[in-house]
């Protein structure tokens, strides 16, 4: 008898340990630090950085973005496109929700219905405008119901736009287009308090405690679940110097983007080591120069404030983060071609009058920005004999600074919402932008953006985007600085992950 | 005693007509940031919270919501009520303070006076020295490098976050030297003072040994003048600090005397306002009583006075 039991034990114990490699995987967790808390389980409502990576985890859209610059089917199965690029028709796939109802056109009508009604107060409604009569639904001149989306069936989603869109793909997979559980929707059209929310990405949120830590979980109803996903996502927030020392201790698996950052100090090291893993940003820092005080009305001056930055100074020396000087506003991920621009090459002095002028750089008092402004401020002294004050203000008060163009510079970024260059360069096209702030706005750009809106042929409309690139780099309302990236320490066992240049953890392979 | 309760609530009356103002009066909108907002999106965003209405609008249901103490969802982290927030981080951060005033109050006491007793010597300098130290020493200085000694070179405890005991030793820590030192110092000079009395004399006289002067007759009366700096620092102490929670990833609530400030979350500063202000007011009339009962000079001096 005792003989037969050891028999069985050491029979069970053998088929355990057939196939460690899956054991190990099935629990796999990943253990991530994070800066601040979620905003919102909402991907109508999100906004920051943190909460829209959240969004990716949580939600899947029509398409999603690739590791690369592209974007692969999500929901829907496959797309017909008209020959205008005015409409388009999805197929969508069976998938469900987290709570076993399947996801249906409708889910999506009902979220953009819901974001496109003011009084629901979603900061993001202004994306949707692409579609058509959206933007008056939202101002109230039209009623819901004239929304340019079709739902034939339940499979079937039919979306007119207001003007043909090249990016509309890439749109259609961000948080604000994401679709939400209409079945499950409260009376104010909130998603439904207190449980669980109903997902339908990779993972459902097990657990979150505000201000200390959310719990996700793979959820085993979505369509692509795969290995690659981890069983269980522990987000932690703790602060990045602590942080560090956990990643070290073996406690967190992953630390720095998308959802804190590693601390300056400890970056020359890092790289020094090999530890410190670097993927591009779709995003672009630069110096807005405001255009609204006289001192800066001129070109030449702006020009030459411009181009007495030492940019490679910048990103070797001061950030050292893997991010690449910028030539112009748009990166050059996108896989446009361009010719370095030559301004007039000597800088004229002579442009600041006889007056040796004292400017103000107003900055977010945080390390890295601190660190990055006392450089310019050293560079432009240098090059031009220039007085530079420099202003920290806490990030709220400097929003409010360059709402009402209270400053002369200001150090400020662009993170791109979707990968294509018109949502670079659209943030200049005109003065109200919330993000030019600026107070510059020319007709010569706008006709260039107007173009490349209308154009169906890619040829002309990457060159279209590269002159208007080329236009703001001459007329210089903002100086481009450098081009951003991610950077992160993560565990061997996620070596095989990384952050998307819209700074979304990737965890297909 | 129903002056008292007035004048209470009168004070925290004006706490928040105070914080209204101000936090009214700080630029910037809790829903602008980098990524502008259309002025038309914005604008309606606004209105769906009330903040375009009129300030004495705002600031009457600024009112309602500390009377009902219900203050609605936070501005920022929408999905929580300011309720849910505070009730979550409360329990936290005053289990540190407890524990960070359990240790300080008893260890300030004793170097007080162990300095009173060595007062003149070499030693009393070096004391006061240390005491120095302990006084001025930031509390990140202190959070980091308790931190750094006795979690990451010698891991004794956890590093950092919320857990068991472990975990609450070195914030605790933390918290507490600062105020043990200053008390240290209060206590210091308390003694001295009191070691000056006729009755101190007459106890030496009575042939009692330093140890009992002290525990007897001085220990009693050197405690009363601590009183006043007790109130208010158990306040600071109970609803947790910044600093410490944040070295050592505790989701407490001394964040949010920050954060919700440079997140412009109205509800919630106004929320731990409130809650700041009636700690700190009780526990002023807590260490009132208490004194008066303990110093029968204040009563005989009270009724004197009428």
């Amino acid at each position: 008898m005792l003989k037969k039991t050891f028999a069985l034990l050491t029979l069970v114990s053998i088929s355990c340990s057939t196939n460690p490699d899956i054991q190990n995987r099935e629990q796999k967790k990943l253990r991530i630090a994070s800066a601040e808390d979620f905003s919102n389980l909402d991907p109508r409502k999100g906004r920051s950085l943190a909460t829209m990576d959240l969004m990716h985890l949580l939600y899947e859209g029509l398409y999603k973005p690739t590791r690369g610059v592209g974007v692969k089917p999500g929901v829907a199965q496959e797309v017909t496109i008209s020959e205008d690029g005015m409409t388009y028709r999805f197929l969508l796939r069976h998938c469900k929700w987290s709570d076993g109802a399947e996801v249906s056109s409708n889910d999506f009508l009902e979220s953009w219905k819901s974001t496109l009604n003011s009084q629901f107060a979603a900061p993001n409604a202004y994306q949707l405008f692409v579609i058509q009569n959206a933007q008056d639904i939202y101002d109230g001149k039209m009623a819901a119901e004239s929304l340019g989306v079709e739902t034939p069936d339940e499979q079937t989603l039919i979306v007119h736009l207001k003007e043909p869109t090249q990016s509309f793909l890439q749109m259609v997979a961000t948080p604000p287009f994401f679709p939400v559980p209409s079945h499950a929707l409260t009376d104010e059209l909130l998603l439904p308090k207190g449980e669980r929310p109903i997902t339908n990405g990779p993972f459902t949120v097990e657990s979150w405690r505000p201000q200390c830590d959310m719990t996700l979980k793979k959820n085993s109803q979505y369509w692509a679940i795969s290995d690659s996903y981890p069983t269980t996502i522990v987000s932690t927030i703790v602060d990045e110097n602590t942080a560090l020392s956990l990643f070290e201790k073996n406690e967190l698996d992953w630390i720095g983007s998308p959802l804190s950052s590693i601390p300056t100090d400890a970056i020359p090291d890092l790289r020094t080591t090999n530890k410190l893993r670097v993927a591009p940003a779709a995003a672009t820092h630069f110096v807005r120069i405001n255009t609204r005080k006289d001192q800066f009305k001129s070109v030449a001056v702006r020009q030459t404030i411009s181009q007495a930055v030492q940019r490679d100074e910048i990103t070797d020396h001061i950030l050292q983060g893997g991010q690449k000087p910028a030539e112009s506003l748009l990166p050059k991920e996108f896989g446009l071609l361009k010719t370095p621009l030559q301004l007039n090459q000597a800088l004229p002095r002579d442009v600041f009058a006889n007056e040796v002028p004292t400017f103000s750089l107003s900055f977010v008092a945080n390390d890295r920005m601190s660190k990055l402004a006392q450089a310019l401020q050293s560079q432009w002294t240098n090059a031009l004999g220039i007085e530079i004050t420099l202003t920290p203000c806490d990030s709220k008060s400097l929003f409010q600074k360059l709402k009402t163009g209270d400053y002369d510079l200001a150090l400020g970024a662009w993170y791109a919402d979707f990968l294509d260059p018109m949502n670079f360069l659209a943030v200049f096209e005109r003065s109200d932008n919330g993000t030019n702030n600026t107070g510059w706005q020319n007709s010569d750009y706008q006709e260039l953006l107007a173009q490349a809106r209308k154009t169906r042929n890619d040829e002309e409309r990457t060159n279209l985007f590269l002159k208007a690139d080329r236009l703001l780099s001459e007329e210089s309302p903002i100086s481009p600085l450098y081009y951003a990236s991610y950077n992160f320490l993560s565990s061997k066992q996620y070596s095989n992950c990384t952050v998307t240049p819209l700074g979304a953890i990737s965890f297909e392979e | 005693m129903i002056t008292k309760i007035v004048r209470t609530l009168v004070t925290v009356l004006l706490a928040l007509t105070m914080t209204f103002i101000l936090m009214k009066a700080i630029p910037g909108d809790p829903f602008q940031d980098e990524q502008g907002v259309p002025e038309e999106v914005l604008v309606n965003v606004r209105k769906h919270w009330g903040l375009e209405d009129p300030l004495i609008v705002q600031y009457g249901r600024f009112l309602r919501s500390a009377l009902t103490l219900d203050f609605g969802p936070s501005l920022k982290y929408q999905e929580h009520t300011v309720r849910e927030i505070i009730i979550q981080g409360a329990p936290i951060s005053f289990r540190l303070g407890v524990q960070a005033l359990i240790l300080a109050l008893p260890l300030g006491i004793f170097i007080g006076a162990f300095m009173a007793a060595l007062h003149g010597g070499i030693s009393s300098a070096i004391a006061t020295l240390v005491s120095s130290l302990g006084v001025s020493m930031p509390t990140f200085v202190a959070a980091a490098s308790l931190q750094f000694f006795l979690a990451i070179s010698i891991p004794i405890f956890p590093v950092a976050r919320w857990g068991d005991f472990a975990h609450t030793v070195l914030p605790t820590l933390a918290l507490a030297i600062g105020p043990a030192f200053h008390i240290s110092r209060l206590m210091k000079a308390s003694l001295l003072d009191v070691y000056t009395q006729p009755y101190i004399w007459t106890a030496r006289m009575k042939g009692l040994n330093e140890f009992q002067v002290l525990t007897k007759h001085a220990l009693k009366n050197a405690l009363l003048p601590l009183l006043p700096y007790i109130g208010p620092m158990a306040a600071n102490i109970l609803v947790g600090s910044f600093v410490v929670e944040r070295v050592f990833a505790i989701p407490g609530l001394g964040q949010w005397f920050v954060n919700s400030v440079l997140n412009r979350d109205y509800p919630l500063i106004g929320a731990m306002t409130l809650l700041y202000s009636i700690i700190l007011l009780v526990l002023h009339i807590l260490v009132d009583a208490i004194q008066k009962r303990l110093d029968k000079r204040l009563t005989l001096q009270e009724s004197y006075l009428s």
